[in-house]
Order: C-alpha cells, then sequence, then structure tokens
C-alpha cells in the first residue's frame, strides 16, 4: 500500500512539468481554441441549410443542427487531444532524450504511463467544459444546466477509452518510432460512425450496428440526452453502464499493448532509439 | 573480509540482430573505486553501461549491481544507480534547469520542497547555480552535460554509470565533474566512468577496462596501460605514454 501511495505521489511532480511546458507553449493554446471555433463558425452556417426534423430528439426536445454538432465536436476534439497527447508526450520525450531518463528512475511503469498524461486528464474536461459553455453562451444554445453533471460524468468515464487508444498508439510509438497513423486511422474510423456531425441512422447497416458498440458514439449521444434533453441521471445511468465496461476493455488493451511494447524494446535493446 | 563488489559483471554478452555489441566481458568494480572504461566508438561501452542501468537486457551472462540482478529487479536497481547518458540533450528543454532536477528528484520519490532545495545543491554543485532558473534550450551543451551528470547525484546513489560526461566539457569545466565524482568515490560510491580523453584518467581512475570489439582487450591500472607504450611510426611523436599504450592495445587486437 504504502509502495502505490508513493507511486501516486510521484503525479503532482508530471502535473507541474507538463504545466511549465504548457505555459511555454501559449500560441499552440490559443491556436488550438481559434481552430475550434472557426470550425464551430463553419457549422454555424451549415446549420442554417440542415432541416432540424431530420435530426434525432432528445428527451422529447429538437435539437437546433448547431447544438447538435457543437456537442459531438467538442467531444471528439476533447478525445483527439487526449489520443494525441498520450504517444506525442511519449514521442516528445524519445526525441528530446528524456524516456531513457525516466526509464532510469525508480519509477514504476504505469506511474510513467499515467504521469505522461495526468495534466491532459485534468485539463481536458476542464477544457471542454469551457467552450461548451463559451459556445453555448455565444451562440445562444439552450442547454439545460441540469444536465451539466451527467454529461461530465459521462464524459469522464469515455476517457479512459481514449487513453487506452493512446496507449496503444504510444505501444506503436515504442515500437515502429511512429504512431500517429495509429491515432488518425483510429479517430477517422471512430469519428465516421461516432454522430457527431451527422446522426448515425443515416449510416449504412452495418455500419449503425457498430456505432452501438463504438464508446464515442455512446459518450456523445449520452451527453446530447443530458445536454439538450435534460434527462437527467436515468438515461445517463444506462448509458454509463454500457459505456464503462468498454472504456475499461480499451484502457485494459492499451496497457497490455503498451507493457509489452516496453518489454520488447529492453530486450531488443532499442529502448532509447528513435 | 572484502565487502561484494558494487558491480558484477560475468561473461556477459549482447547482441543486436546478427551484430555483437558485447562478446562475454567480466568486470569488478568496488566501492569507491573508479574504474575507466575506455575503446574506440562501438566497441560496446555504452551498451555495457546501459546493461548495467537495466535499459537493456543482455543476451547471456549476468550482471549485478548493489547485488541485485539487472534482469530481475530493475525498479530496485534504479534507486541505487547514477546514469549520465553520453546524449547531448536529454532534458526538458522548454523549462529551467531547476525545474528538470526537481522533477527528477521528485520520481526519486523526495518531496516537493526537499527535491526544490536538493535540485539547487547539485546545480551549484557542477557550476549552473546561477543559470538555474533559465530554460534548458538556453544553455549550451556543455551546460546541458553538467545538467545530466547533476541528475545523477541527486540521491548519492552508491553507483555511477557514466557514458562521456566530459565530451563537450571544457577544461574547467570537465576538472569541476571529475572532482564532483572522486569526491563521491571518496565516500564510497563506485564509479563506472566512460570517456574518450584519456588524460583525464591519471590520478583520476584506479584501474581500466580497455573494449574492443565487444572485448576486454585489456585490463589493470592506468599506468599499466601507459605501460604497454610501443612508439611507431603511426603513432604521432607528441603522443603521451597513455595514448600509446592504448593504440598498442587496440593495434594487436586488430592484428
Amino acid at each position: 500500500m504504502s509502495a502505490l501511495v508513493a507511486e501516486m505521489a510521484k503525479l503532482p511532480a508530471f502535473v507541474r512539468r507538463d504545466w511549465k511546458i504548457a505555459l511555454s507553449y501559449r500560441a499552440v493554446f490559443v491556436g488550438d481554441i481559434v481552430g475550434l471555433a472557426m470550425q464551430i463558425l463553419v457549422f454555424f452556417f451549415v446549420a442554417k441549410l440542415v432541416d432540424p426534423g431530420k435530426l434525432p430528439t432528445y428527451g422529447g426536445t429538437v435539437p437546433t443542427y448547431l447544438a447538435f454538432v457543437v456537442i459531438g465536436l467538442v467531444i471528439n476534439l476533447t478525445a483527439g487531444v487526449l489520443l494525441y497527447q498520450v504517444s506525442a508526450a511519449l514521442r516528445q520525450e524519445q526525441l528530446t532524450g528524456t524516456f531513457e531518463a525516466l526509464l532510469a528512475t525508480p519509477t514504476a511503469g504505469a506511474t510513467l504511463q499515467l504521469g505522461s498524461i495526468a495534466y491532459t486528464l485534468i485539463f481536458v474536461p476542464i477544457r471542454a467544459a469551457v467552450l461548451l459553455t463559451a459556445i453555448a453562451i455565444g451562440f445562444g444554445l439552450d442547454l439545460q444546466l441540469s444536465g451539466i453533471l451527467p454529461a461530465f460524468v459521462l464524459l469522464v468515464a469515455f476517457l479512459p477509452f481514449t487513453w487506452g487508444l493512446g496507449l496503444v498508439a504510444a505501444a506503436a510509438v515504442v515500437t515502429f518510432r511512429r504512431g500517429s497513423n495509429v491515432t488518425g486511422v483510429a479517430v477517422t474510423l471512430l469519428g465516421l460512425i461516432s454522430g457527431a456531425v451527422f446522426p448515425i441512422a443515416l449510416l449504412p447497416g452495418a455500419l449503425q450496428t457498430m456505432a452501438e458498440w463504438n464508446p464515442f458514439a455512446i459518450a456523445i449521444d449520452g451527453i446530447r440526452e443530458a445536454l439538450i434533453g435534460g434527462t437527467g441521471w436515468s438515461a445517463a445511468g444506462s448509458d454509463l453502464l454500457h459505456l464503462l465496461p468498454l472504456s475499461m476493455a480499451g484502457l485494459a488493451l492499451g496497457v497490455l499493448c503498451f507493457r509489452w511494447a516496453i518489454a520488447r524494446e529492453r530486450r531488443r535493446g532499442t529502448l532509447g532509439q528513435y | 573480509m572484502t565487502s561484494p563488489p558494487a558491480i558484477d559483471v560475468r561473461a556477459l554478452q549482447r547482441r543486436f540482430g546478427d551484430r555483437t555489441a558485447i562478446a562475454g566481458i567480466d568486470l569488478t568494480v568496488r566501492a569507491g573505486q573508479i574504474h575507466a572504461l575506455l575503446g574506440p566508438n562501438g566497441a560496446g561501452k555504452t551498451t555495457l553501461l546501459r546493461t548495467l542501468a537495466g535499459l537493456v537486457e543482455p543476451t547471456a551472462g549476468h550482471a549485478r549491481v548493489v547485488g541485485i540482478d539487472t534482469t530481475k529487479g530493475p525498479r530496485g536497481l534504479r534507486g541505487q544507480v547514477g546514469f549520465v547518458p553520453s546524449s547531448d540533450r536529454s532534458a526538458y528543454q522548454r523549462i529551467s534547469g531547476l525545474e528538470n532536477l526537481a522533477f527528477f528528484a521528485r520520481l526519486h520519490g523526495m518531496r516537493k520542497k526537499a527535491a526544490f532545495i536538493r535540485a539547487q545543491e547539485v546545480l551549484e554543485q557542477v557550476g549552473l547555480g546561477d543559470r538555474a532558473k533559465d530554460p534548458v534550450n538556453a544553455w549550451s551543451h556543455g551546460m546541458q552535460q553538467r545538467l545530466s551528470v547533476a541528475r545523477a547525484l541527486l540521491t548519492d546513489p552508491p553507483v555511477l554509470l557514466i557514458d562521456e560526461a566530459t565530451h563537450d566539457l571544457d577544461p574547467v569545466a570537465a576538472a569541476t565533474v571529475r572532482e564532483l565524482i572522486a569526491a563521491r568515490a571518496e565516500h564510497g560510491a563506485a564509479v563506472l566512468w566512460a570517456t574518450q580523453r584519456l588524460e583525464e584518467l591519471r590520478g583520476f581512475a584506479g584501474a581500466v577496462t580497455l573494449m574492443a570489439n565487444g572485448s576486454a582487450a585489456f585490463e589493470g591500472s592506468v599506468e599499466a596501460l601507459a605501460a604497454r607504450a610501443v612508439p611507431s611510426w603511426t603513432t604521432s611523436r607528441h603522443a603521451s605514454a597513455l595514448e600509446q599504450g592504448y593504440m598498442s592495445v587496440i593495434r594487436d587486437v586488430a592484428a
């Protein structure tokens, strides 16, 4: 138990490190927000073309297309940031030569994995909440205040899945020195069947079936139910039951892949190569 | 009764595919000893150091550091070893040297306040105290190399594995680093010191292993290596006895 506590006590050091590094890249931070704002603006005009009657209803409420798409985009972007960060952080460690320095410390592999995204895990949900609030105010979206907490819990339950995917990409980085392809393909495929920008009902039958098991789709739909329909904990509870096992399975797969990749590189003696 | 060696390497081998990096080497370093590791580029020095740091698994043979098998207890091992890699850069470039060291100190289990105090101490020891709060990307290669040495000294480990730490340093900075390492050895640390700077070994290293093609081509004292000197037309007349001894051993291996 004391070993676990000692390992957990190292996490604030990672958060501080990444906060300090993030502060040194203010332009990237601002660029990210401006990029999302531009995307939203595009959909603001696209929304004028879309008949809300073709959209699904949430708790009996017919959403505007903008409200529908904004939630999808923010969740996808949030997942994308986390997914990218997990492998990008590792790639950065490889390139700067700090990866071996980290592995030369008496720190557990799990702590290194968690530590490398601890800052992102804290920052990403806050960022999503701030973005949604700003957009809701800026564009006059009618979102339900009572849905904020269930939506936040659904988002948090969804993040381990993305983290797991990120670890698969990180394992690819360790093994092949590249992981962005894995990330790109995963995000594109899961995004396509997530219902982020168009209703899942428009997809062919086979893809609709796949979407039922897509954590992106489950999270987006559940968060729309909460924020647009104000359906509260009853709807969120069933979504959570559906989402959590998939999230945990994704995370477990990622952890296994990452551990296998590190052990393989240590055996091959190529851990520090990039 | 003598204490067990701090570093104990027996018949260690490491292959990368068809290439043999270490071809069966024996090495013993005791507490308080500075053992120099010499050899041409690609001789296997870095692979040996990385194996001892638990970053590479041996193909055959075994290596024990403070009694810990490097393949069986890598986490326990890492708390006992200060490792200075040979690469120019191994620090976070966008944050200060102080933040870098405090981060690594906390990964060694220090509390935040103690980590910052210790980080400042070791930065001052390597002559970087006045630049502690500057981002590392504003530092020269030599300063970053000293930062790497400082990181290895954070916890006063019983074993120091140092890969060409003085490679980029000016003579004064190099002497400062050697003095620091010698002081640690006087306090009982076992030091394995890989270098290409032969002249820095006089009065510094107590023993030498000269590696060639992954094997130990020479083992003995610095003086014994110098005594192998056989001047020839291929050796500059300005070469020191130590350089001549080194080249003599390498020529014998090649022959």
